[in-house]
């Protein structure tokens, strides 16, 4: 592909006609500048964007993030709808991470008075909340109460005392979909899902110690609970083996589903089924499953988190602003063309952005709109928007996951050492703990695009509006 | 000793297959030292020997079917393989 077979919409919207490649279902969109489109078209993510394109029962557009980068099959900042009734789901457009998502805490505590001990307070997070790879979490849980866990999420952790309401009242979908079957998932996610519950795991995923640097929007950064100049938590975890086992099942099972419903996909890690086939509901229910793990997950990770905050400090308290998911499929009413349809939405390194007075927002930010978290990349700044109505029309109520990478892992490694890096993120007073350097070099910001950049695209493209900016404290790597 | 048989619909299936049961025996702290593979018209049958994982550097969560095709070449055959981790 190059520049010029894209429409240019607007500065921050380009359009891959359908007709493109015989097959595709439906155009694809990027929402990106011009620079960033160019960056893009350095890697796969719009050849993948295209291939996405294939899927039976599109609805609307391929959406395209400009945060996207390479994925397996689709990209990572993709957002794909399909009829609920006619279309498909597939696995490989969800990501093997299910529900890897982004929570953020934010507390009444003066940076300043926090910056003294931020050593300290990091390294007892650090023994809190385990991390790095196969990890066992904080607790362990029998086959009786994984299932619950999976069926409830968590709700599972309010019932257990793990949880305040406000904690599931700031959580996307209340830290629950409805409709997950356990006996879906499958034994070896359930083997594997017994022993990490409360865990960061490795690879992307963090806990970050921020201040609130400056708020854009006074209105909305109230009604989060977020103060200028206070301390702030960041946590981004996942569904750990039990989501990882779950996709790479149901990506060997529809090897099969694809064939028997003649599909003719351009890339296997697409394989899909009718949604309303048995195997469509068979891995909706599993997939459902394990974004509910994931949602407990990460509350009991905030758990932990918030109790040695509040050990640490004494006095202080740290509330939930949301938690929301960024690999996912959920099925929603949108208005496509003049039509409101029920469509299963695909959203892979996506966020959920729904705008003022959406019905699935919970009362304290139906009147602002849902807050959108896109962290940065380590030792760069994060910010928190919120969804807008144009977004809801653009991009299926969707938006940027993160800053996106531009530096494989591997590239990272070669170019970067570890040791270093952490020297430099001292240096520029962020403190780093870390399970492994090469860890920490695989996650540098010069492997990540400039979230600014990011942000003035999404920003540009109507998809999300500015609420406040957070600047990295202190940083915990798996 | 663990005995493995497969059956897929291709060698491509069959090779992402194997190599998620040995990712799933790592999650489970085993990993592979010795094996013996048979392989016939898309089947696979493997006896792995076993050792208890020390550790391990990286989460790999999956092995993917990513652009994947085996090639022959001479006597042998070759692919490349993307893991997601």
């Amino acid at each position: 592909m190059n520049l010029n077979q894209f429409e240019k919409i607007s500065d921050f919207e380009w359009r891959i006609a359908r007709d493109t490649r015989p097959g595709m279902k439906v155009p694809v969109v990027v929402f990106a500048s011009e620079v960033m489109l160019r960056d893009a078209l350095q890697d796969r993510s719009i050849e993948q964007a295209i291939n996405a394109a294939f899927l039976p029962g599109l609805v609307g557009t391929i959406c395209v993030m400009p945060d996207v980068h390479q994925g397996y099959g689709f990209p990572i900042g993709g957002v794909a709808a399909t009829d609920y009734e006619t279309g498909v789901i597939s696995p490989g457009a969800i990501g093997y991470d299910i529900n890897c998502g982004i929570r953020l805490l934010c507390s009444n505590l003066p940076a300043q008075e926090a910056k003294p001990h931020i050593a300290e307070f990091t390294a007892a997070l650090f023994r809190a909340c385990p991390s790095g790879v196969g990890s066992d979490g904080i607790i362990r849980l029998n086959a009786k109460e994984l299932k619950r866990v999976c069926e409830t999420g968590s709700a599972w952790a309010l019932k257990n005392g793990y949880a305040s309401p406000q904690d599931i009242a700031t959580t996307e979908d209340g830290g629950c979909i409805d409709g997950a079957d356990f006996g879906s998932a499958g034994s070896r996610a359930a083997e594997r899902g017994a022993d990490q519950a409360g865990s960061l795991g490795a690879g992307n995923h963090f806990i970050e110690v921020d201040v609130v640097a400056q708020v854009f929007d006074e209105n909305a950064a109230n009604a989060m609970g977020i103060h200028q100049g206070s301390l702030a938590l960041q946590i981004h975890s996942g569904s750990r083996g039990f989501g990882h086992q779950v996709c790479t099942d149901f990506v060997q099972k529809f090897q099969i589903a694809a064939r028997k419903y003649n599909f003719d996909l351009p890339d296997r890690e697409l394989v899909c089924a009718p949604l309303q086939s048995y195997e469509g509901q068979e891995y909706l229910a599993a997939m459902r499953c394990a974004a509910n793990y994931a949602f407990c997950n990460r509350q009991l990770l905030a758990y932990s988190a918030r109790k040695t905050f509040e050990d640490f400090f004494s006095g202080y308290h740290l509330l939930n602003v949301y938690d929301l998911a960024h690999n996912i499929g959920k099925i929603e009413t949108h208005q496509i063309g003049k039509n409101s349809m029920k469509v299963c939405v695909h959203r892979k390194g996506a966020t959920r952005a729904f705008p003022v007075g959406h019905p699935a927002l919970t009362e304290q930010y139906r009147l602002i709109g849902q807050p959108v978290l896109v962290p940065g990349s380590m030792g760069t700044e994060s910010w928190v928007l919120v969804g807008t109505s144009l977004g809801m029309q653009k991009s299926f109520g969707s938006c940027s996951h993160g800053a996106g990478r531009v530096l494989s892992r591997t590239q990272a490694k070669k170019q970067i050492r570890g040791d270093q890096l952490r020297t430099q993120l001292m240096r520029d007073g962020i403190y780093v703990q870390a399970g492994s350097l090469g860890g920490l070099a695989e996650e540098a910001p010069q492997a990540y695009k400039d979230i600014d950049s990011v942000i003035a695209c999404i920003e540009g493209a109507g998809l999300g509006k500015r609420v406040a900016r957070l600047t990295p404290l202190a940083v915990i790597k798996g | 000793m663990v005995h493995i048989l497969m059956e897929a619909e291709d060698d491509e299936s069959l090779l992402v297959s194997f190599l998620n049961e040995l990712l799933y025996f790592s999650a489970k702290g085993r990993m592979a030292e010795n094996l013996t593979l048979i392989i016939t018209h898309h089947k696979l049958d493997a006896n792995i020997s076993m050792l208890p994982k020390i550790g391990q550097l990286k989460d790999v969560k999956a092995a993917t079917y990513n652009n994947l095709i085996i090639d022959k070449r001479g006597s042998g055959l070759e692919t490349c393989i993307v893991f997601d981790i």
